[in-house]
């Protein structure tokens, strides 16, 4: 009982004890320790991740971009989505659309007499008999899936206009003049996806030449599908050189589309 | 002006950045600290270690700091929860801990001599706090940390019994005795 009495006085600090304990020495932190703790504290508070300046454009700056991104996604898209029918639109709608670059004119008109006469000719042939055509001698360099049934008679008459005619206009650019002199390198012509009115325009006045941009604009104007059938074709033909070339080229249009492995080993 | 804010305010304003209010709370309590790890860990090494260990278990949490009590009980929780976690780890200084009678190093060799006031009355009251500082330290170390507590942090027994983990019985039991004991050892020299 009279222990926690002596506990109450205590803890009130009534009693001398307390006052002889606050006499004794007081013992300080060494002051090394005080500089390292009180360095430690203020680096800490510099560090925090709340007082790191704050990129206030970066969240906008990241939104415009978004934005952007998705319009331009949003504008590219029907533009590939109708990609596959355009290349299937006559050939008369790619031409009407370039007539007027002015260098390209004496050759769309070439072209647009070329339609004609092929359209002619090809009722002519199935007013007369029922036959199918028969196939050009340069299967390949036919144009495309509607020319591609054109009698070789007349092709060699619009060989021959057509040459008379680019050399009287003389209106080919420059630059469709230095791609007339590699216009022999089947690779370079192979590699260039110039729509058709472009290729036209570019008409080189090589024969080799002139055989490769109607390759080209064949291959650009036809479907995958048809497009194989083609080289199957080639291949039945035994023209296994001209078949591998035209199957790289197809590769090369066509890069994810599944090529079976009948082509391959051939 | 700002040295009569209250601790937790102070901490509140450290916690929020403001690393001036960290500069006063440290002056206000690292001698009544060192001084509490000092007498209990009888070590000045050790002491320095631990002292550094609980300033900066207090820099680290200050984001989660919240003045649900007074800030001294949150300091010596942090520093007896720290003290506790090296004297596992070292049982050799759990002995010394728990030691009645260590012959450790008196912590009067360590403290200055007083150089100020009458010489007659500070020798003896010099002698009787040489007398109660061994006394201290020869308490048992949970009555030591108890009367510690009491002492150097102004802690009440709820917040000694806080601080420490246990029921505000058990503190005020373990007070009782160190007050008793340390009371009973000046008596035999008035």
């Amino acid at each position: 009982m009279s222990q926690d009495r002596e506990m109450d006085t205590y803890l009130q600090g009534k009693t001398d004890l307390s006052q002889l304990y606050a006499d004794a020495p007081q013992i300080e932190p060494p002051d090394h320790l005080d500089a390292a703790i009180l360095a430690e504290a203020h680096r800490a508070v510099n560090a925090r991740p709340g007082s790191k300046p704050k990129r206030r454009w970066a969240i906008p700056l990241g939104m415009v971009a978004s934005l952007f991104a998705v319009v331009m996604i949003g504008l590219q898209l029907p533009h590939l989505l109708s990609e596959p029918a355009l290349q299937q639109a006559p050939m008369e709608a790619k031409i009407a659309a370039s007539t007027d670059e002015s260098a390209a004119a004496p050759a769309l008109r070439a072209q647009n007499e070329r339609m004609k006469i092929l359209a002619t000719d090809k009722a002519k042939t199935e007013m007369t008999s029922n036959r199918p055509a028969p196939v050009a001698a340069e299967a390949y360099a036919q144009p495309a899936a509607p020319m591609a049934a054109a009698p070789a008679p007349a092709a060699k008459r619009l060989e021959i206009r057509e040459r008379a005619e680019i050399q009287s206009a003389g209106a080919l650019s420059k630059e469709n003049k230095s791609a007339d002199v590699g216009g022999s390198n089947l690779n370079d012509a192979l590699e260039s996806r110039a729509p058709a009115a472009a290729g036209l325009a570019s008409s080189p006045p090589v024969q080799l030449g002139r055989a490769l941009k109607k390759d080209e604009t064949d291959q650009a104007s036809l479907r995958p599908e048809d497009w194989l059938t083609r080289i199957k074709k080639l291949q039945q033909e035994g023209k296994q050189e001209e078949a591998k070339k035209e199957l790289a080229a197809f590769k090369k249009r066509y890069p994810d589309f599944p090529v079976p492995a009948a082509f391959e080993v051939r | 002006m700002r040295e009569e804010v209250a601790d937790e305010q102070l901490m509140e304003l450290y916690r929020d950045g403001d690393a001036g209010a960290f500069d006063i709370l440290y002056r206000r309590h690292k001698g009544g600290l060192y001084r509490y790890l000092l007498r209990l860990c009888k070590d000045k090494g050790v002491a320095d270690e631990l002292f550094q260990d609980v300033w900066s278990n207090i820099i680290r949490s200050r984001e989660r700091y919240q003045p649900v009590a007074k800030f001294s009980t949150f300091l010596y929780q942090v520093a007896h929860n720290r003290l506790i976690d090296h004297v596992r780890k070292t049982p050799e200084i759990l002995l010394s801990l728990d030691a009645e009678n260590e012959d450790a190093e008196s912590l009067s060799e360590i403290i200055p001599a007083d150089a100020g006031g009458q010489p007659e009355i500070l020798v003896e009251r010099k002698r009787l706090v040489e007398t109660l500082v061994n006394n201290i330290e020869a308490l048992p170390a949970l009555q030591r940390e108890a009367f510690l507590l009491r002492e150097e942090a102004g802690l009440s027994l709820e917040e000694i019994a806080l601080a420490t983990g246990v029921t505000a019985e058990t503190a005020k039991s373990r007070l009782r005795y160190a007050v008793a004991k340390l009371r009973d050892g000046l008596r035999g020299l008035r």
